[in-house]
């Protein structure tokens, strides 16, 4: 993992809403194979900082290289850049009108990643990875809510990306749902994906992650290893989010 | 695919479409000559039907006059407020609709020499207490609204009410709603004659002279016309012309009836209906009317399509702001005038000078219209979709068109389909008003039966359970449409 390249380099990123700077000041690199987690209190600016990793929101000021070049804003290459960037939503964002199947192929084949018939044997495979192969021609209102977030990873892993961002996938779940989910997730980190994951599930993040990022009014105020940051953290901010969450 | 380049395709389709059109009328009038006369067939002996043709003094005058100077004739229909403008905006050549010569058309058309000499006189239902000109104060007096009763009533008397034809005013008469009516002379003479229920004081109260108005740069028409007017009078042809459709017009009013119920509703449908080939009217109004309507429909999805999508897009992603602009500019002035305003302004000033098919015009108008509202409904199912679909499709690498074309819109589309359908229903009631620039739609032959047969109920009941049917057929159909699509969810 050390030696591996780096797939996101973040530098100084300032992300400015009419009134609050969303992220202010942000760098970070992420390498290949990473399972990065993000942590901090609501409104800390997660979920910017995520978003702008894939060009959803565009930065005000600062730099983001991908593979080490700065991405450009010129729409086409905007689109081919995020089909090697997946991303999961805490409301799954499946597309109601399409079937399960329809929902995994529409991307690879409209980008022309895959052909058709290729994207169907993709599709029918992840799916009876989550074993939800009986389920390809039903539509995502069927679903329950675990299925549906399990439907979007995969309809995410569906391209193929290099990395995949997750903005709290488990964080609209019922609870005896999160499960399931989580188990996905930690499958594809063992086999190597990128990740970026944006959660509040502390312990999860414990036990996959290689490295936490804490975010805390736009800026990240440390970064290390699960224990270094949980633990062993100096910053006070840091210690007192985790100790309230940890005692509960 | 790329906004920019539909919006251009469209706009050359559009162009070539028309272009080829207007340059078709040119090169057939190129070939004969044709003298296109404009009138309110409903005026009779002037101007009225028979099996579905324009007759009536001024027709026959004014073929005599195209005859012999070796022109084809086009007649056309349309409400004599109307007519003036056709003249003066280069529509037609000459109006010819017993028009009166007065101070202020003269400023805007020229007028032939006279060829009759008529007045106005005063209709009163058979009981009334009116006995001349000077009961009239204070009295709900009808006139056909643009005419000189019109003018003169309104001047001399009181605000009198206007109707679209004399016939009308007839009708409103006999139902009461009148206490009496300002109507030519000639015309006024048949509608006593055809109707138990009213009268005419025999005292006139107008005496005017009806000339022929031609367009104020044609002066070549206006030396033509007089001239071969001056030669008819010479003949005996004019009197000899009026004398037929005076003798014409009053040769079926004695009829044997029957009496009761059913046997006036039998004798009414006959009448309205089966005599003359009536029905024609309606059958080939409905068809005009489904045309219009049809088409006005392709247009305005395609307009609204269009203008909701580059609203949307400005709104998201803060581009194409000119085009943006022009999308609220359109929206504005549709949703801030009157239909039959665009109507008329699209049919007299944008093509004004330009000779192409009116059903075209008015599915442009129609067409342009709904549009505005359906950009505003497609835009509202648009604003209704959760931001997290165009966000889950643009992180899928899509592009905004493609998330817009394949994940957007059809779930916009399913979410406002009642309301699209509800404007649809409106767009077909509302291309009623066809008949103000005389296009025989549905409710123009209704207008046109009643103005034979001076029977107010029978036709509009017909008209009305036609329109009604139609749209029972298509709420029917929406309603399966709807089911078809909620079967997905
Ligand atoms: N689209 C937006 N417009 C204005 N303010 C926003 C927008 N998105 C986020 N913010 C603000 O930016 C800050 C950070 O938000 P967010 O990144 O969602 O935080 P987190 O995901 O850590 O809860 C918050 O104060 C939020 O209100
Ligand atoms: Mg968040």
């Amino acid at each position: 993992m050390e030696n591996n390249p780096v797939i996101f380099e973040v530098k100084n990123l300032v992300k400015k809403y009419a009134k609050v700077h969303a992220v202010n000041g942000a760098s970070a690199a992420i390498k290949k194979g990473e399972a990065v987690f993000i942590v901090g209190p609501s409104g800390s600016g997660k979920s910017t900082f995520l978003r702008c990793l894939n060009k959803l929101e565009h930065p005000t000021s600062g730099e983001i290289l991908f593979h080490g070049k700065k991405v450009s804003d010129n729409p086409r290459a905007e689109n081919h850049f995020r089909e090697n960037v997946g991303m999961v939503f805490q409301h799954f964002n499946l597309f109601p009108h399409l079937t399960i199947k329809e929902n995994i192929t529409l991307a690879p084949i409209q980008t022309k990643r895959l052909t058709k018939a290729e994207a169907s044997a993709v599709a029918d495979e992840l799916l009876a990875r989550i074993g939800l192969a009986d389920k390809a021609d039903a539509y995502p209102l069927q679903l329950s809510g675990g299925q549906k977030q399990r439907v979007a990873i995969i309809r995410a892993l569906a391209m193929k990306p290099e990395v995949i961002l997750f903005d709290e996938p488990t964080s609209a779940l019922d609870p005896e749902m999160v499960g399931e989910v989580l188990s996905l997730m930690n499958d594809l980190a063992k086999e190597g994906m990128t990740m970026i994951v944006v959660t509040h599930e502390i312990g999860f993040a414990c036990e996959v992650a290689d490295r936490i990022i804490f975010m805390d009014n736009g800026k990240i105020i440390e970064e290390g290893s699960p224990v270094d940051v949980t633990k062993n953290s100096q910053n006070p901010r840091v210690r007192d989010f985790f100790q309230k969450i940890l005692n509960v | 695919m790329n906004i920019k380049l539909i919006l251009g395709t469209l706009c050359i389709t559009a162009l070539t479409v028309f272009g080829n059109v207007s340059k078709a009328v040119n090169v057939e009038e190129a070939q004969t000559k044709t003298l296109r006369m404009v009138t309110e067939a409903t005026f009779p002996p002037y101007e009225y039907r028979e099996n579905g043709r324009i007759i009536g003094i001024d027709p026959d005058v004014v073929r005599e006059i195209a005859r012999r100077n070796g022109y084809a004739l086009v007649i056309e229909d349309m409400p004599f407020n109307s007519i003036i403008a056709a003249v003066q905006s280069g529509k037609a050549d000459i109006a010819a609709s017993g028009i009166t010569i007065t101070e202020d058309r003269k400023k805007i058309v020229n007028f032939s020499d006279p060829y009759i000499t008529a007045g106005q006189s005063i209709i009163i239902s058979k009981n009334s207490t009116i006995k001349s000109a000077a009961d009239l104060k204070g009295k709900r007096i009808g006139v056909q609204s643009g005419t000189t009763g019109d003018i003169y009533v309104a001047e001399n008397i009181g605000e009198p009410e206007r109707f679209d034809n004399a016939a009308l005013v007839c009708a409103a008469i006999s139902s009461g709603r009148l206490d009496a009516g300002v109507v030519d002379t000639a015309p006024a003479k048949e509608f006593v004659k055809r109707s138990e229920d009213i009268k005419m004081l025999p005292e006139p109260l107008t005496s005017e002279e009806y000339a022929f108005a031609i367009n104020k740069n044609r002066t070549d028409l206006l030396e033509m016309i007089n001239t071969t007017l001056v030669e008819m009078k010479d003949e005996g042809l004019i009197k000899h012309i009026v004398a037929k459709h005076e003798k014409n017009v009053t040769k079926d009013t004695e009829e044997i009836k029957e009496t009761g119920f059913w046997a006036d509703f039998k004798d009414d449908f006959h009448t309205n209906f089966v005599d003359d080939d009536r029905y024609l009217y309606l059958l080939n109004g409905f068809v005009k009317t489904i045309e219009i309507s049809a088409g006005a429909v392709v247009l305005g999805i395609m307009i609204g399509f269009l203008v909701a999508v580059i609203r949307s897009a400005a709104d998201q992603t803060g581009k194409l702001k000119i085009a943006n602009l022009i999308c609220k500019f359109y929206l504005t002035v549709i949703r801030g005038t009157p239909v039959v305003v665009q109507l008329l302004i699209i049919y007299f000033v944008i093509f004004g000078s330009v000779d192409i098919n009116k059903v075209v015009i008015a599915i442009i108008a129609f067409g342009l219209n709904s549009g505005a509202y359906v950009a505003e409904i497609i835009r509202s199912g648009i604003m209704s979709i959760d931001k997290g679909q165009l966000e889950a499709g643009r992180s899928l690498g899509l592009s905004y068109p493609k998330t817009m074309i394949l994940i957007i819109l059809p779930q916009a589309f399913k979410n406002v389909l009642p309301a699209l359908g509800n404007e649809f229903i409106v767009l077909l009631k509302e291309t009623s008003i066809s008949g103000y620039i005389a296009l025989e739609d549905l409710t123009k032959g209704g207008d046109i039966i009643r103005g034979q047969t001076y029977n107010a109920f029978v036709p509009l009941m017909a008209v009305a359970i036609i329109y009604l049917t139609v749209v029972i057929f298509l709420s029917k159909l929406l309603t399966l449409l709807e089911k078809r699509l909620k079967r997905n969810e």
